[in-house]
């Protein structure tokens, strides 16, 4: 088999979200409340950062990562610098406030562009804030590359492709992939647990911050102006239960009544 | 003109006190390559400590054997008192000694004392050799200092007893032993009695010389190290004795001691102090518990031995730090003495001391509670664990679950963070955010938060405290682990990194006096927060409700119990750490029916659950478990339940009742608070 000889450039996109079992939604400002929800990597986000440390420490080379977000995301980030990434970089800019998916993609790849030319882009699959899983193809469509999505394993790594394995329900796909490429990964990477020692050091190190201006991203493709899409409402779905417990002598009359609750709620 | 025997005797003195003081030299440069720490404040304080320990005994006695050690150390300083005139006499027949060698009622006391440290090692011998209890150990160095004692004693009688013999001193008029040394006598020439003088003169003071030289090269060093040990003892309380570290510190590269000469001058005089007592051995729940732990061990015999031997290769290549030398100086050395070479190269965690070892220890603080020598074994183990878990990224791995629950979900259990006040949802408590400036926050803690057992204590002291009109509020969901079992454990970043957060949060909201029912969350509060700009006023929950109680707030009525024998058990947290072991037993005995009894190890020698030094989330696989052992205690008391004052001890005797106990014999672990809320 033939390996890669390379070292290999790679930036990891992640982003902050907000650690919350029970979401709740602001229904003024259709959004989520984060008053008091501690903030994390996003889950697959940091299965991607793991994915590309991994990489790296095979076949040398560099990871940056990068986030977009305000300047409490470089917490985030310092999470992956803790598990061995390289290099963080925030793009932070009240141009890129209330943006949705096509606008995000488009400032992060800019941000790419201005990294350099990696050779594997990673994402994680979805946010588990937005769910949408469009920023990963997103960035792939504006910087014209190639992309695999639900990646559950790096299996090869080549100086011009990746074998990958491509998760769907109940199996996967073997794809061989041209770099440079984006992949994103679902959580069957298990992300390691940073050491002390790195940790400490990621606290201390510097993060990089970029402007929209920096990255030279153009104002009208950037944040609400550069959003093809709207959030119309947010909210709660309300949760009915119904429930009452059927007594009856014996089966067939328990059927019977079933049957007959069934109809007057109209479900047969 | 100088006789010949004062010539013989100037030449045996010079060898022997040169001998004496090499040995010393070496010892005191190699207590030199350790770690700065400053042990020279508040000397009145010291001192005290120095009067109370080493003069008075202090810490001996607590043990009923004590009083040996007391006879002999009075004995010796005597006796050596008594060698000034013994000595000058011997060499100056003319000269007599003023007091020391004419009081009678000197050489009376010297006497009784000489009769007592006698008496005291008879004693000895007998426990070390005939009752062999595992604590001692019956080495050739112990049988040494016996007979050397014993010889010093017996050639000075013989001697004096002669001198009485032969011309009857005023000074020696009430020095019984002596007079029945001379009885010893009758009939001899003074001639005869002249050579008896003269040979067992010779005896002693060469005895006495291989003793001077003896005691800086073996185990006996112990007599002189031990008293500066006392006085350079710590003098913080037992909860906040764990060493600062700045992680903020650009300087700070290696973190906790992995190599020996990181551990502080005052650590490594603790190994030159161990007089080999085995009071920690015998009070050691790992020890006992069959793990392979032993604090004696390691600090006698572990520590002392590689910290002499790596000491003496340091200061024979002038190194200050094993790091010092590079990796070509190595392998240039490794040409040229193999043996230096490998001795720098060994290993602290993994070849001196192992990593069985080094997790074994529940931080229960009995060994450095009963320690006579004020030596501090847990700061040690925690460095040690500091450097594994830090630097070296080397630990056991149920503990990497744990650091990751509290990192995430800032609880060790894994549980939600968002559910930290579900026991209260029933209960009419007030969050710090809704009340206004409550007199009293109740730190609930993890256990009693998320805890099935434990929050049952939280309901019950929550109710009393209501019941008792006390004004208080909980944090709820902005509560964080107070970080007590990562300090343990040795990741004093994580509990850096809680601490700060806690604080900033209590601070916020202008929190001065705090409650709690977890003992682990008092002390880390109480003694480990002000470090980082936390000062609160902490209160047990079993001390508040007893004062309560007294000030008449919390009306108790007189309900029909069963009637029951309780035994009760301390925590190590709440007792020999915050020395209450009052306020939970004051509350068992007010409720109806409770017959409050004790297990045979209790206050500060109480036995520890096992749960301690972040224990609690690891497993156990060597040696029996503790709390078992624990349980088997409390059983052989044949209570109908079991007192405690800690979530963790309850947990942990739960566990080791449905191991040790019969299916039907339902013995519950209780907490006072539980009993009085019954009583509203």
């Amino acid at each position: 088999m033939l390996e890669r000889k390379e070292k290999v450039e790679i930036v990891v996109c992640i982003k902050q979200v907000p650690d919350t079992t029970e979401v709740k939604i602001d229904p003024v400002k259709n959004t989520l409340i984060r008053d008091g929800v501690p903030s994390i990597v996003n889950p697959t986000d940091e299965c991607a950062a793991e994915a590309a440390i991994r990489i790296k420490e095979q076949y040398g080379g560099k990871v940056t990562v990068l986030a977009m977000g305000p300047p409490m995301a470089a917490t985030a980030l310092r999470k992956c610098l803790a598990m061995g990434a390289d290099e963080a970089i925030l793009i932070s800019d009240f141009a890129f406030a209330g943006a949705d998916t096509w606008a995000t993609s488009y400032s992060l790849a800019k941000a790419i562009e201005h990294v350099g030319k990696p050779d594997i882009v990673f994402c994680g699959k979805q946010a588990i804030d937005g769910d949408t899983g469009q920023v990963g193809p997103g960035i792939a469509e504006h910087l014209g590359l190639s992309q695999t999505t639900y990646v559950q394993k790096v299996r090869e790594v080549h100086d011009d492709y990746l074998v990958v394995e491509r998760a769907f329900e109940g199996g996967f796909e073997l794809i061989k992939v041209k770099l440079p490429a984006v992949i994103t990964v679902d959580k069957s990477i298990e992300p390691r647990y940073p050491s002390v020692k790195g940790s400490i050091k990621a606290s201390r190190s510097e993060i990089t911050t970029w402007s929209a201006k920096d990255i030279k991203a153009a104002p009208e493709k950037t944040g609400l102006n550069g959003s093809t899409t709207q959030v119309a409402q947010v909210f709660n779905p309300e949760v009915k239960f119904w429930s009452e417990m059927l007594k009856g002598k014996n089966e067939e009359e328990l059927c019977d009544l079933l049957i007959g609750k069934f109809k007057e709620r109209e479900i047969l | 003109m100088l006789s010949l025997k004062l010539i013989i005797f100037l030449i045996i003195a010079l060898l022997a006190v040169s001998a004496f003081a090499y040995a010393l030299n070496k010892k005191i440069r190699i207590l030199a390559l350790g770690a700065k720490e400053d042990r020279f404040d508040h000397p009145g304080e010291r001192f005290k400590n120095f009067v109370v320990n080493v003069l008075l005994q202090g810490k001996l006695l607590k043990e009923y054997y004590g009083f040996i050690h007391l006879f002999i150390f009075w004995g010796f300083i005597f006796i050596c008192l008594g060698e000034i005139p013994f000595v000058l006499e011997g060499l100056f027949p003319s000269v007599h000694v003023p007091f020391l060698g004419t009081n009678p009622y000197f050489f009376l006391v010297k006497d009784i004392l000489s009769s007592l440290v006698l008496i005291g090692l008879i004693i000895g011998v007998i426990r070390r050799w005939i009752v062999r209890p595992k604590r001692l150990y019956r080495t050739a160095e112990a049988a040494i200092v016996v007979i050397l004692i014993l010889a010093v004693i017996i050639t000075e009688w013989l001697t004096s007893g002669a001198k009485v013999a032969l011309h009857a001193d005023s000074a020696y008029s009430l020095a019984f032993v002596y007079n029945m040394f001379a009885g010893l006598y009758q009939g001899y020439s003074p001639e005869t009695l002249g050579a008896v003088i003269e040979i067992f003169w010779w005896m002693h003071v060469l005895i006495l010389f291989g003793f001077l030289v003896y005691i800086p090269n073996s185990k006996h060093l112990h007599l002189l190290a031990s008293p500066f040990n006392s006085y350079f003892g710590t003098l913080k309380p037992a909860g906040a004795q764990i060493a600062d570290m700045d992680l903020e510190a650009k300087t700070l590269t290696e973190y906790g001691v992995g190599k020996i000469e990181n551990f502080t001058w005052k650590q490594l005089l603790d190994s030159f102090s161990c007089g080999e007592c085995g009071r920690c051995m015998d009070n050691c729940p790992a020890n006992i518990s069959g793990k392979p732990l032993n604090p004696k061990q390691l600090l006698s015999r572990t520590l002392k031995d590689h910290l002499l031997e790596k000491g003496a290769v340091m200061n024979k290549l002038g190194i200050k730090h094993a790091d010092e030398l590079s990796a070509e100086d190595l392998a240039e050395l490794t040409k040229t003495d193999r043996e230096a070479a490998q001795i720098l190269q060994k290993e602290l965690i993994g070849d001196i001391f192992t990593r069985d070892e080094l997790w074994a220890c529940t931080t229960c603080r009995a060994c450095q509670t009963l320690c006579p020598v004020s030596n501090e074994h847990v700061n040690k183990i925690i460095d040690m664990r500091r450097y594994e878990v830090m630097n070296e990224n080397n630990y056991p791995e149920e503990l990497q679950l744990a650091f990751r629950n509290l990192e995430s979900k800032f609880n060790p259990w894994g549980i939600s963070w968002s559910e930290r006040a579900v026991w209260a949802k029933d209960l009419d408590v007030k969050t710090m955010k809704t009340a206004e400036n409550p007199e009293y926050l109740f730190w609930v803690g993890c256990a009693g938060s998320f805890d099935n057992r434990a929050k049952k204590v939280s309901v019950a002291t929550a109710k009393i405290l209501q019941a008792a009109g006390v004004d208080f509020a909980i944090l709820g969901r902005e509560e964080k682990c107070c970080g007590d079992f990562v300090r343990k454990a040795g990741n004093e970043y994580l509990f850096q990194l809680m601490a700060k957060e806690n604080i900033g949060i209590l601070n916020n909201y202008k929190v001065k006096k705090i409650i709690t029912n977890c003992p682990h969350c008092f002390n880390t509060l109480k003694n480990e927060y002000p470090e980082f700009g936390g000062n609160f006023e902490v209160i047990h929950h079993t001390q508040l409700i007893n004062q309560l109680i007294k000030d008449g707030k919390l009306k108790l009525n007189n309900v029909q119990l069963p009637q029951q024998k309780i035994v009760y058990h301390d925590s190590c947290y709440l007792g020999r750490y915050q020395q209450e072991f009052d306020a939970p037993r004051a509350l068992f005995k007010m409720v109806p029916g409770v017959q409050l009894i004790e297990m045979d190890r209790n206050h500060d020698k109480s036995f520890c659950c096992g749960g301690g030094g972040a224990r609690m989330w690891m497993e156990e696989n060597i040696g029996e478990r503790i709390n078992n052992l624990r349980v088997e205690q409390a059983l052989a008391k044949e209570p109908q339940a079991i007192g405690a004052n800690c979530p963790f001890c309850i947990t942990m005797l739960e566990d080791g009742v449905k191991d040790k106990a019969n299916p039907e014999q339902n013995v519950p672990v209780l907490d006072p608070a539980e009993l009085i809320a019954k009583m509203l």
